[in-house]
C-alpha cells in the first residue's frame, strides 16, 4: 500500500494511486511456427509483452510519473510470464503478480475475466476503494477478442471504457479519450475504473537503467536459462487458483462457456506479389483476368 | 461433428438452457440505425427460420424514430425498444443494464448477435459476464449445428456455430457452447460489412415492445463530456468498384494525386472513390467519413489501391478481403506491399500521376 509522507502540496496533486496493468505475454507473431498437427507451436516461439499491453503499461508508467503512486502488473499465465514481468520492472514497475495454475488452462475470456478479477480482489483492489484504476491492452495478438478488460470490469463491479488513447486524473475522476467510429469521445470516469488502451496510445518506453539495476538483484535463471524471479523476491508474487480462492467450476476448460469445436485451416486467397512499375502494371493487370 | 454413437444422449440447446429465439442488438448512432444491425438481420432471420423460432431486435437509444419498422421490414418479428434521454451516447453501464435486465427478467433468447463495432465489442463481453453467457468475437460466419461431447457422451443440437478467423487468419475456428457449462444466450459479435442485409419488405408486420430497465445507482456514473464524429455525409465506399486510399504521407500534397487518379477513373465511367487511413484522417488530411479500417469502413472492392499505407492491422482489417490489391509505397518490406497482388515501389508523387496518365489513355485496372 502506498504510504503518505505527510506532505501537503498546495500547487499540484500527488495522488499516490495504484495503477494496475493487466499484462499478457504472447508469442512473437512473426516468429510463430505451425506444428505438424497444424496448431501453433507456442512453446518454442520467442515471447514478448503483447503489443496492446505495452501501450497500457506505458500509460500506467506515465501516470505514475505525473501523479506519483505505484504501478502493479497482474497477469494470468504459465510461470515463464516472469520474463515479461522482469521486462516491465526494468521500465519502472513497482511490483508484479502472477496467477499461475494448471487448473486455469483452457480458460476462455469469461473464465479469464473471473480469474483475473478474483486476483485483483485478493491483492486488495475492490470497488470500495477509489485510490486505484486498472488498465489493459485493447486485445491480444494470440486471442484477438478484446473481451477480457470488459469482463474483468464486470466481475469487479466497476465502470469500464475501451479503446482509450489518453487519460488524465482530475478532480478525483479519470478523463479519457475513447476512439469511436469516425472520431472520438471524451468521458469522465469515476474511480476505480477499467481502461482498455488503444494501439494508437503512446509506445512503451525503453529500459530505465536505475530500475534495471534494482530489479537485477531479484532475478536469476531458471533450468532453461530464462530469466525468473528469485524465490522470495519482495517485488513478485506467485499465486495459485486456491490462493485466490477461485471457484473450481468457473475456471479452466470445463468452467468456460465456450469451446473451440473445430479449427479447420483455410487456404488464404494467396496473393502472388508482382513488383512492377506503372508501365508494367498494365501487363500485370491483364494477367489477372 | 455430426457423427456420434447411437447410445449418446441427445438434447436440444434451447431445451437444456430454457431459452428460445434469436435476438439482434441493433446499434443506433445519432438517431440512425447502423448498417451492421441491418446486416445481422440476414443470418438472424436464417437461423430463426432454421430453428423454427422468432427473431427479435433490441434498440437502445434516446430516440429510435422509424428504426423499429425498419427492422420489422428487414425480418424482425419483434422489436424491443429501450428509450431514455440519457442514452444518446453509448456508455457501457446503462446499455449493459438494459440488455441484461431484459435477458434476466423478461426473456432469454438462445442466440444473441451484435455488430463488432466499438460499441458491440465493449458491450457484448460485459453482458456475457453479467448474465453468464459465452461470447465469440468478430465472427465472419454464423450457422447452427450439433456438437458431440465425447467426455459426457452427449450431443447438444441446434447450437450456434460462431466462426471466426484465428491464428493470423490461417484458420477458421468454430466456437460453440461448452456442454459442461451450457448457458444461454450463445452470443457473438460479427464484423461489419461481412453479412448482407436482407431485402426490406415494408408489408411485413411485427410487434414493438417498450422496455424500461430497473436502472441502478451508478448506471449513469460515467459522464460523456464531448463527442467528435466526422461531419458531413457518410461516403459509402462499400459499393465501389475501385477505391484509392491514401496514407499520411499523401497529406504533404493534400491528397491531390489521389483525387486526380479517382477523377480520371470516374471519367472512364468507373464507380471509383477515395479513402484514407486513420492516421491520415487524424492528421486532418481526410474526413473520417472516408476512413478505412477497424474503426472506419470495412470494404472489399474488386480493386483496392493503397497509396503510401504501410498496412497496420487496424487498416488491413478494413480492406484485406479486396479482390485485388495494388500497393504504391517506398518501402518494399512493408505489410501492405507484401500482402498485395501488385506493387510499385516508389514515391507516390511520381507513381500516382503516372497511373493517372495511364487511366486517361484507357487503363482501367482490368475493370
Amino acid at each position: 500500500m502506498p504510504v503518505s509522507d505527510g506532505c501537503k502540496y498546495s500547487d499540484w496533486e500527488v495522488l499516490m494511486m495504484d495503477f494496475v496493468v493487466l499484462l499478457k505475454q504472447v508469442p512473437k507473431p512473426k516468429e510463430m511456427r505451425v506444428t505438424a498437427e497444424g496448431t501453433l507451436d507456442r512453446a518454442s516461439a520467442p515471447s514478448q509483452i503483447n503489443q496492446d499491453c505495452q501501450h497500457a503499461l506505458e500509460m500506467a508508467l506515465s501516470m505514475k510519473d505525473a501523479y506519483g503512486g505505484r504501478v502493479v502488473v497482474v497477469s494470468m499465465g504459465p510461470p515463464n510470464f516472469q520474463m515479461s514481468h522482469i521486462t516491465a520492472m526494468e521500465r519502472g514497475v513497482d511490483e508484479t503478480v502472477l496467477l499461475s495454475d494448471r487448473k486455469l488452462g483452457g480458460s476462455d475470456t469469461w473464465a479469464t475475466g473471473y480469474a483475473l478479477s478474483g486476483t485483483l480482489k485478493h491483492i486488495g483492489y475492490s470497488s470500495e476503494r477509489n485510490d486505484w484504476l486498472v488498465m489493459g491492452g485493447r486485445q491480444t495478438t494470440d486471442g484477438d477478442t478484446a473481451h477480457v478488460p470488459s469482463q474483468v470490469a464486470e466481475n469487479l463491479g466497476i465502470p469500464q471504457v475501451t479503446l482509450v488513447e489518453t487519460c488524465e486524473i482530475m478532480d478525483g475522476s479519470a478523463k479519457v479519450r475513447r476512439i469511436v467510429e469516425g472520431g472520438s469521445m471524451d468521458l469522465s470516469m469515476p474511480l476505480p475504473c477499467m481502461l482498455s488502451i488503444a494501439p494508437t496510445a503512446a509506445p512503451l518506453r525503453g529500459r530505465n537503467m536505475k530500475a534495471a539495476v534494482a530489479v537485477k538483484k531479484h532475478v536469476t535463471k531458471d533450468q532453461r536459462g530464462k530469466d525468473t524471479f528469485k524465490e522470495g523476491a519482495p517485488i513478485f508474487r506467485l499465486l495459485s487458483a486456491d490462493d485466490v480462492e477461485l471457484e473450481g467450476t468457473k475456471i479452466g476448460l470445463a468452467g468456460s462457456p465456450t469451446i473451440v469445436a473445430a479449427a479447420p485451416r483455410v487456404e488464404k486467397a494467396s496473393r502472388d506479389l508482382q513488383l512492377t512499375d506503372s508501365d508494367g502494371l498494365i501487363g500485370v493487370v491483364e494477367g489477372w483476368q | 461433428m455430426s457423427d456420434w454413437p447411437e447410445d449418446a444422449t441427445v438434447q436440444r440447446f434451447s431445451d437444456a438452457t430454457s431459452s428460445e429465439g434469436v435476438m439482434v442488438f441493433a446499434e443506433m448512432v445519432d438517431g440512425h440505425l447502423l448498417n451492421v444491425g441491418r446486416e445481422l438481420m440476414g443470418p438472424g432471420r436464417e437461423m430463426a427460420d432454421h430453428l423454427g423460432v422468432t427473431l427479435s431486435a433490441v434498440l437502445i437509444h434516446h430516440s429510435v424514430g422509424d428504426a423499429p419498422q425498419d427492422l420489422i421490414s428487414l425480418g424482425a418479428d419483434k422489436v424491443i425498444v429501450v428509450e431514455d434521454a440519457r442514452l444518446e451516447h453509448y456508455t457501457t453501464l446503462p446499455y449493459a443494464r438494459a440488455l441484461s435486465d431484459y435477458l434476466t427478467n423478461v426473456h432469454r433468447p438462445e442466440i444473441l448477435l451484435m455488430g463488432a463495432t466499438t460499441t458491440g465489442r465493449d458491450l457484448a463481453p460485459r453482458v456475457a459476464s453479467r448474465v453468464d453467457a459465452g461470447v465469440t468475437a468478430d465472427c465472419t460466419k454464423l450457422s447452427v449445428g450439433p456438437f458431440y461431447h465425447r467426455k459426457t457422451k452427449s450431443v447438444t443440437t441446434h447450437m450456434l456455430e460462431a466462426h471466426r478467423p484465428s491464428f493470423g487468419e490461417s484458420k477458421l475456428a468454430c466456437i460453440m457452447s461448452n456442454p459442461e457449462q451450457l448457458w444461454a444466450p450463445a452470443m457473438a459479435t460479427a464484423r461489419p460489412g461481412i453479412f448482407v442485409a436482407p431485402a426490406s419488405d415494408s408489408s411485413r408486420t411485427g410487434d414493438v415492445e417498450a422496455f424500461t430497465p430497473d436502472w441502478q445507482d451508478g448506471d449513469f456514473s460515467v459522464e460523456v463530456m464531448d463527442v467528435r464524429r466526422g461531419g458531413g455525409e457518410r461516403v459509402d465506399l462499400g459499393h465501389c468498384k475501385i477505391v484509392v486510399a491514401g496514407g499520411i504521407p499523401c497529406g504533404q500534397t493534400g491528397f491531390r494525386e489521389i483525387h486526380d487518379l479517382v477523377d480520371a477513373l470516374k471519367a472512364q465511367g468507373l464507380d471509383a472513390e477515395w479513402g484514407a487511413s486513420r492516421a491520415a484522417v487524424d492528421a486532418g488530411h481526410a474526413p473520417s467519413t472516408r476512413q478505412i479500417g477497424q474503426t472506419g469502413q470495412s470494404i472489399r472492392p474488386p480493386v483496392y489501391v493503397a497509396v503510401a499505407i504501410s498496412g497496420a492491422p487496424q487498416h488491413t482489417a478494413g480492406m484485406k478481403d479486396s479482390e485485388r490489391i495494388v500497393a504504391v509505397n517506398t518501402d518494399e518490406s512493408c505489410t501492405m506491399v507484401q500482402s498485395a497482388d501488385a506493387a510499385i515501389i516508389g514515391d507516390y508523387r511520381e507513381v500516382v500521376p503516372q497511373l493517372t496518365e495511364k487511366v486517361k489513355s484507357g487503363f482501367t485496372f482490368g475493370l
